[in-house]
C-alpha cells in the first residue's frame, strides 16, 4: 500500500535516518522545453476569464492555448516537478502546485512563473490550489497537508488541518467509514482537490471517502458525511448548494444541501473520475481514466458516456466554445460537444 | 608485333602454356568438374545475423555483451489485423493464440521472449478498493464470451500495451518474438530462412483460415516482418538472380559475337568466365562459407571482369587474324601483348576488392575474400585458359574479311574520335570534365550515409514486406525500428532516485527527438505502477523520491519485461523508431549524445546501442569512417599499379583523372537516385573503380607504345583507336547492358548496384577513350611526342 510504506518513509524522515538524496541543491531545476511537451502527461487545465487555456503537468510542464486549445506554448517554468493541479483567480493571477511541495505563481496569465515553496524533502505531493478574490489562498496535498496564504500566494504556510465532526447525530454510512478509517489507522488522509463555490465555501475531496467543507475561507474544516468509503478526486460546485463529488470506480454523488446528504448516480464506468467542469451552457462534464468523458444535459441529474477512442487516461477538463479541453495521459486534446436536438 | 617489346619472362610463360596445350586443358576441365561438383553438392545460403555486424563497434559490443540478457537484435513481429476492425471476437481470439503457439514452437524463436496477448509475460496491474491486483491480460479461465472479451479489453487499457502489442484502433494485435542465434536443440546457427518460411506457413495458415479452429478464411490479415522475413524474401527473390544469370550470359554472348564476327571465337571468353564462375562457387564450399543474399552478386562481378578481359584478347586475336595469322599463331601473339597489361587491370581489380576488407563487417569481408578469389581465377581463365582455347578455335574462311569489313566501318569514326589528340578538341572536352566533375562533387556531397526510404532497402517500395511494415507502423506505435540504449548503473540502481530520475529524463529528451515513435523505459513503468499504488490516479503518475515506495514501484516489473536485469544495474531504454532512415538514425544517437555530454555521471553510463537500428547506426558510421580511407587506398593502389606497368608518371595520371571523375559522378548519381552510401554499396564503389580502371590501363598501354615509336598525340591514339577502340568500346557496353538487366530485378538493392555499376562501366569507358587522350594531348610532352617521326 502506498500509504504504508510512504508512512515508512516519514518514520525513517522523523528518526533522522535521512535517506541518501544527492537533490539537497538550493533550487529545483527549470523545466525543460519540449517539442512534445502538449502530448505528456498534463493533469490540470482551466480556462481563464479571457478565453486562453491554462495546462499544467509532468516535468514542470506549463502551457498555454490562446485558440481555445488548438496550439499551446510550453512558458518556462523555475521547477521540473510534476504539477497536479492549478487555479485561476482571474485571467492574470494564477498559482499550480505539484510534487516536491512546489508552489508557482503567475501574474501574466501563465506565461511566467514564479517559484513560492518547493520542499522535496518532504517527498510528497501537494494535489489541489484555490484562491479568493482578496488574495487568501489554501493548498491541499497527500497526507493532511495544507498550506495557506494570505498575500496572494507570495508566501506560504503551513495550515493544521484539524477537521470538525459534524454537530449532529452521525449516519450509519457515517460511522461505518470512521470505523473504516480507523482500521486502516489513516488519520492522515491525502486531500486530492480543493474547490470553492459561489458563496465562499471550500470543499476538499481526500481519500477513502474522506470529504471536508469550510465556510471560513479554510481555517476552519468540518467533515462531511461520506456517501461511499472509497477515495474522492474531485468536488466540482454547480451554484448554491448544489455540488458533484466523484473518485475511485466511477464513483459520482450529488448533494444539493452542500455536502451534508448525497444521492449517488450512475455513471455507467468502473474509471476513476477524476476531474469536471461546468460549461456556459449549463452542461456539466466529468472525466476519468480510460478515455471517459460523462456529459449531463440535465442539471447534473443523469450523465451520458463519451468514449475517447484511445481510452488514454483523463485528469482534468475545461470548458472551451463548442466543447471541452481535456488533460491526461497523451496531453490536451478537444472534445467537441455538439448540443443535443432541442437541448 | 612488336616482339622486341616482350619481356623475357613472358616468353618463357608463353612457351611453357603452349608446350602443353592438352594437358592444360584437361587439368581445366577436371578441376572445372570438381568445382562444379563442389558447388553443387556443398552450396549453401548463409544467413546469419552477425555476418552484419561491425563486431568492432563501440555499439555492437554493447549489443554483444547484452545480447544474452536482454536479447538481440533480430526480431520478428507477427501482427494479425481483423479485416471487420475488431479484435473482440472469439474468431480473433482463436487465431491470435494459434499463431502464439505456431510461433513459439518455431525452430530457433527463444520461446522465453515471445510476447502476446496470450503468453504469461503479458500481465496488467489494477487498482481495486483497498490495494492492488495483477494477473495475465488474458485469464487462465477466459472463455470466448463478450464478458470474457470485455474483461480482456480492460486488461489491455490497465496493462497500457494499446500501440505495442494491441493496434491502436484494437484491430488487431501482434506475436512479438525474438530469434536466437543458434538453436539450442541442434547448437547449430538459426537458419533465418527456415524461419522465414515458417512465419509464411502461419501467414498462409491465419489468413487462409483452420475450419477445424474456427477460423474463418480471408477474415484476418497477417502481417510478418523482422529481419528473418526480410532475408526470406530477398531469398526468394534471389531465385530471379538466377534469370538474370541466364539472361546476362545470352546477351554478353550475343554482343560478343556482334562485334567479334565469329560465334566460335565468341563463345571462348564466355565459356571462360562461366568457368572462372564455376571455379569461385566451388571455392566458396572449400573455404566453408556460404553465399548470403548480397554476396550473390559477387560472381556477376567475376563473370563481368572474365568477359571484359577475354574482349580484349579476341579482339587482339581478331587483329592477329587480320594479319593472317592462323588461330595458333594469333593466340601466342595475343599472350605475349597483352599479357602484362591483363595482368596489371586484373591486379588493379584485385586492389580494388581487398581494400574493401577494411570494412570490418564479416558479410563484406567475405564479399571481398571471394571476389579477391575470383579474381585469381579469372588471372588463369583469361590468361590461360583463354588463349590455348583459342588456338585450337579454326578461323572460317570469310573471318578476316568479316573482320576487315568491320574495321573499314568503323575507320571515319575512328578518324573522327582521334581529333580529341588535337589540344583545340582536348581544351574543350576537359572543360566539360571540370565543369562535370565540379557539379558532381557539389551533388555527390549530399549522398547520404545510410538508407534514404523507409522500410526495408533491399527491398521494393511496394513489395508485401514494406507494405506489411507500413500497415504495422500505422496501426502500432512500434514496428520493428528499435534503437536500444543500455543504461548501465551499480547493482540496484533502480532504487536510486537520483539514478532512475536522469534515465527519466534521457527517456524524455529521446521521445522529443524527431524520428522518436515510443519510448519504454524502467523508470516509465515505475511511474505507472507508482500511480496503481495509489488508487490509479494519475496525479501520483511520478517517480517516487522515497526509496521505498520506488522498490514498491516495482514489484511487479519482471525482467522478462527487457527493462532491468536481475540486480537492476543494468536498465535498457528501448526507443522504437518510425524509420531507419540515415538521417533518423544520425539524429537520434546526435540526440543520445549530446545528453550524454551534457550529464556526465560517474554512476551512470548510457552506451549506445541494440537494437536492429544501433545495428544500422554502427554499419552507417562504420561506412563513414572507412570511406575516406578505403578511396584513398584504392587510388594510391592503383597509382602504384599503373606507375609500375607504365613506369611513366604521366601515364598514370592519364589513367587515374578519369577514373577519379568517375568515381565523383558515382556520388552524385547515388544522390540524384537516392542511393545511400551504405556498407552494401560503399564495396561496389571501389569495385566498379577497380573494374573501371581496366579501359585506360589497356589503352595507355597501346599508346605508350606509339607514343614511344615517336607518333603524335592524335597519330598515336588514332593507331590505338584501330587496333583497341572498338574492343574497349564493345567491353563497356557489353559490360554496362549485361548489368543493366538488374534494374528489373524484384530486389532494390540488385537494381541499386546495377545502375551504379551500369554507370560504372560504361562512364568508365567514355572518360577513358574521351577524356584519357584529351589529357595525353596537353600533359605528354610535345618532345616525345613526333621527335621520332
Amino acid at each position: 500500500m502506498a500509504r504504508a510504506a510512504a508512512a515508512g518513509g516519514l518514520i525513517a524522515l522523523a528518526l533522522g535516518v535521512t535517506p541518501a538524496l544527492a537533490f539537497d541543491a538550493e533550487a529545483p531545476t527549470p523545466a525543460v522545453m519540449a517539442r512534445l511537451a502538449p502530448r505528456s502527461l498534463l493533469l490540470g487545465v482551466t480556462t481563464l476569464p479571457d478565453g486562453d487555456l491554462v495546462a499544467v503537468g509532468e516535468r514542470g510542464h506549463v502551457l498555454v492555448s490562446a485558440d481555445a486549445g488548438v496550439s499551446w506554448t510550453q512558458s518556462p517554468t523555475p521547477a521540473s516537478a510534476t504539477l497536479t493541479a492549478l487555479y485561476f483567480a482571474d485571467a492574470r493571477h494564477g498559482w499550480a502546485v505539484g510534487h516536491d511541495e512546489t508552489i508557482l505563481q503567475s501574474e501574466d496569465g501563465g506565461r511566467s512563473w514564479q517559484l513560492r515553496h518547493w520542499a522535496p524533502e518532504k517527498q510528497q505531493p501537494l494535489l489541489g490550489v484555490w484562491f479568493d478574490q482578496a488574495g487568501h489562498g489554501v493548498a491541499v496535498g497527500a497526507f493532511a497537508t495544507v498550506y495557506r496564504s494570505e498575500d496572494g500566494g507570495r508566501s506560504w504556510a503551513a495550515a493544521p488541518f484539524e477537521p470538525q465532526s459534524p454537530a449532529r447525530p452521525k449516519s450509519a454510512t457515517a460511522r461505518a467509514a470512521d470505523s473504516l478509517a480507523d482500521d486502516e489507522g489513516i488519520s492522515q488522509p491525502h486531500l486530492n482537490a480543493v474547490a470553492g463555490d459561489d458563496r465562499g465555501r471550500l470543499y476538499i475531496a481526500g481519500e477513502a471517502g474522506r470529504l471536508y467543507r469550510s465556510d471560513d475561507g479554510g481555517a476552519h474544516w468540518q467533515v462531511l458525511p461520506p456517501p461511499y468509503p472509497g477515495s474522492f478526486f474531485g468536488v466540482l460546485p454547480l451554484g448554491g448548494d448544489t455540488l458533484l463529488a466523484y473518485g475511485l470506480r466511477g464513483h459520482l454523488f450529488r448533494s444539493e444541501d452542500a455536502g451534508l446528504s448525497w444521492t449517488r448516480i450512475d455513471s455507467g464506468t468502473e474509471a476513476l473520475l477524476a476531474g469536471g467542469a461546468r460549461l456556459a451552457d449549463g452542461r456539466v462534464v466529468i472525466v476519468g481514466l480510460a478515455g471517459v468523458v460523462l456529459v449531463s444535459h440535465d442539471g447534473a441529474h443523469h450523465f451520458e458516456r463519451l468514449q475517447l477512442a484511445n481510452r488514454k487516461g483523463l485528469a482534468a477538463v475545461a470548458p472551451v466554445p463548442g466543447g471541452v479541453v481535456v488533460a491526461g495521459d497523451g496531453g490536451v486534446t478537444r472534445v467537441p460537444l455538439p448540443t443535443p436536438p432541442g437541448g | 608485333m612488336r616482339v622486341s617489346h616482350t619481356p623475357a619472362i613472358v616468353r618463357t610463360l608463353e612457351r611453357l602454356v603452349f608446350g602443353r596445350r592438352l594437358l592444360l586443358l584437361t587439368a581445366f576441365g577436371l578441376l572445372t568438374l570438381m568445382f562444379g561438383t563442389l558447388a553443387v553438392r556443398g552450396l549453401h545460403i548463409d544467413t546469419r545475423f552477425t555476418k552484419q555486424l561491425p563486431l568492432k563497434h563501440e555499439y555492437m559490443r554493447t549489443y554483444l555483451e547484452r545480447q544474452a540478457e536482454f536479447g538481440g537484435a533480430n526480431r520478428v513481429l507477427i501482427a494479425l489485423i481483423a479485416r471487420d476492425g475488431n479484435m473482440f471476437t472469439p474468431e480473433f481470439m482463436q487465431a491470435l493464440k494459434t499463431a502464439t503457439d505456431e510461433v513459439f514452437f518455431i525452430p530457433g524463436v527463444d520461446r522465453a521472449r515471445v510476447q502476446s496477448l496470450w503468453t504469461p509475460n503479458t500481465r496488467y496491474t489494477e487498482v481495486v478498493e483497498g490495494g492492488i491486483q495483477a494477473g495475465d491480460v488474458i485469464p487462465p479461465a477466459f472463455a470466448p464470451t463478450p464478458a470474457g472479451l470485455a474483461r480482456v479489453r480492460e486488461n489491455i487499457l490497465k496493462a497500457g500495451i494499446v500501440g505495442r502489442l494491441v493496434a491502436s484502433d484494437f484491430s488487431g494485435a501482434v506475436v512479438s518474438a525474438q530469434l536466437s542465434e543458434q538453436d539450442p536443440a541442434t547448437g547449430r546457427p538459426v537458419d533465418l530462412i527456415r524461419v522465414g518460411q515458417a512465419l509464411e506457413k502461419v501467414r498462409q495458415h491465419i489468413e487462409g483460415g483452420d475450419p477445424a479452429l474456427g477460423i474463418a478464411p480471408h477474415h484476418f490479415d497477417v502481417h510478418v516482418i523482422g529481419f528473418a522475413k526480410v532475408v526470406d524474401d530477398i531469398a526468394h527473390g534471389a531465385l530471379s538472380v538466377a534469370i538474370f544469370a541466364v539472361a546476362t550470359v545470352l546477351l554478353t554472348a550475343l554482343l560478343v559475337w556482334i562485334y567479334i564476327q565469329s560465334l566460335r571465337i565468341a563463345l571462348v571468353p564466355v565459356v571462360c568466365s562461366i568457368v572462372a564462375v564455376v571455379w569461385q562457387l566451388g571455392l566458396l564450399v572449400v573455404l566453408g562459407y556460404g553465399v548470403d543474399p548480397l554476396g550473390i552478386l559477387v560472381p556477376f562481378v567475376i563473370f563481368a571482369i572474365g568477359v571484359s578481359h577475354g574482349v580484349q584478347k579476341i579482339s587482339a586475336v581478331s587483329d592477329a587474324a587480320l594479319d593472317g595469322a592462323d588461330s595458333n599463331e594469333a593466340a601466342r601473339r595475343t599472350f605475349r601483348l597483352l599479357f602484362l597489361p591483363a595482368i596489371v587491370a586484373l591486379l588493379a581489380d584485385l586492389v580494388g576488392f581487398v581494400t574493401i576488407l577494411a570494412i570490418p563487417v564479416e558479410v563484406i569481408r567475405e564479399m571481398a575474400i571471394t571476389a579477391s578469389l575470383g579474381v585469381g581465377v579469372v588471372i588463369l581463365t583469361d590468361l590461360v585458359l583463354l588463349p590455348v582455347l583459342v588456338s585450337y578455335v579454326r578461323f572460317d574462311r570469310g573471318y578476316a574479311e568479316r573482320v576487315r569489313a568491320r574495321q573499314a566501318t568503323l575507320a571515319p569514326l575512328w578518324h573522327g574520335l582521334s581529333r580529341i589528340g588535337e589540344r583545340r578538341v582536348a581544351t574543350v572536352l576537359i572543360l566539360v570534365a571540370v565543369a562535370l566533375g565540379v557539379a558532381g562533387f557539389l551533388k555527390g556531397r549530399h549522398t547520404p550515409i545510410g538508407d534514404t526510404e523507409a522500410g526495408v532497402p533491399e527491398l521494393r517500395r511496394d513489395s508485401r514486406y514494406n507494405r506489411d511494415t507500413d500497415v504495422i507502423t500505422r496501426k502500432f506505435s512500434i514496428g520493428t525500428d528499435m534503437f536500444n540504449v543500455i543504461v548501465e548503473t551499480k547493482p540496484n540502481g533502480c532504487v536510486n532516485y537520483d539514478i532512475m530520475h536522469r534515465i527519466d529524463d534521457f527517456a524524455w529528451h529521446m521521445a522529443n527527438v524527431e524520428g522518436v515513435r515510443d519510448v519504454v523505459s524502467l523508470p516509465g513503468v515505475s511511474k505507472i505502477v507508482s500511480a496503481g499504488w495509489s488508487e490509479g490516479s494519475l496525479k501520483w503518475r511520478n517517480l517516487p523520491r522515497n526509496e521505498h515506495a520506488l522498490v514498491q514501484a516495482q514489484g511487479y516489473i519482471d525482467t522478462s519485461t527487457g527493462l532491468l536485469n536481475k540486480d537492476c544495474s543494468v536498465m535498457p531504454i528501448m526507443l522504437f523508431l518510425a524509420d531507419h532512415r540515415a538521417e533518423t538514425i544520425q539524429r537520434v544517437v546526435g540526440a543520445a549524445k549530446e545528453f550524454r555530454a551534457a550529464h556526465p555521471s560517474p554512476e551512470v553510463s548510457f552506451r549506445l546501442a541494440t537494437g536492429n537500428v544501433g545495428v544500422m547506426a554502427a554499419q552507417n558510421e562504420e561506412v563513414r569512417a572507412k570511406e575516406i580511407p578505403i578511396l584513398v587506398y584504392l587510388f594510391v593502389a592503383i597509382g602504384f599499379m599503373c606507375f609500375l606497368t607504365f613506369r611513366s608518371l604521366t601515364g598514370t595520371v592519364l589513367v587515374m583523372i578519369p577514373l577519379a571523375l568517375v568515381s565523383i559522378l558515382v556520388y552524385a548519381v547515388m544522390a540524384l537516385v537516392g542511393i545511400g552510401l551504405k556498407v552494401t554499396t560503399l564495396p561496389m564503389v571501389a569495385l566498379g573503380a577497380g573494374i573501371g580502371v581496366d579501359y585506360g590501363i589497356y589503352l595507355f598501354s597501346r599508346m605508350q607504345e606509339f607514343l614511344g615509336d615517336g607518333c603524335s598525340v592524335r597519330e598515336a591514339y588514332l593507331r590505338t583507336l584501330r587496333v583497341t577502340g572498338a574492343s574497349i568500346f564493345f567491353t563497356g557496353v557489353t559490360l554496362a547492358i549485361g548489368v543493366a538487366t538488374w534494374v528489373f530485378s524484384p530486389l532494390k538493392f540488385q537494381a541499386d548496384v546495377g545502375l551504379m555499376l551500369t554507370f560504372m562501366f560504361g562512364v568508365n569507358m567514355l572518360a577513358a577513350m574521351l577524356l584519357l587522350p584529351a589529357l595525353a594531348a596537353w600533359f605528354v610532352p610535345r618532345s616525345r611526342a613526333g621527335a621520332a617521326s
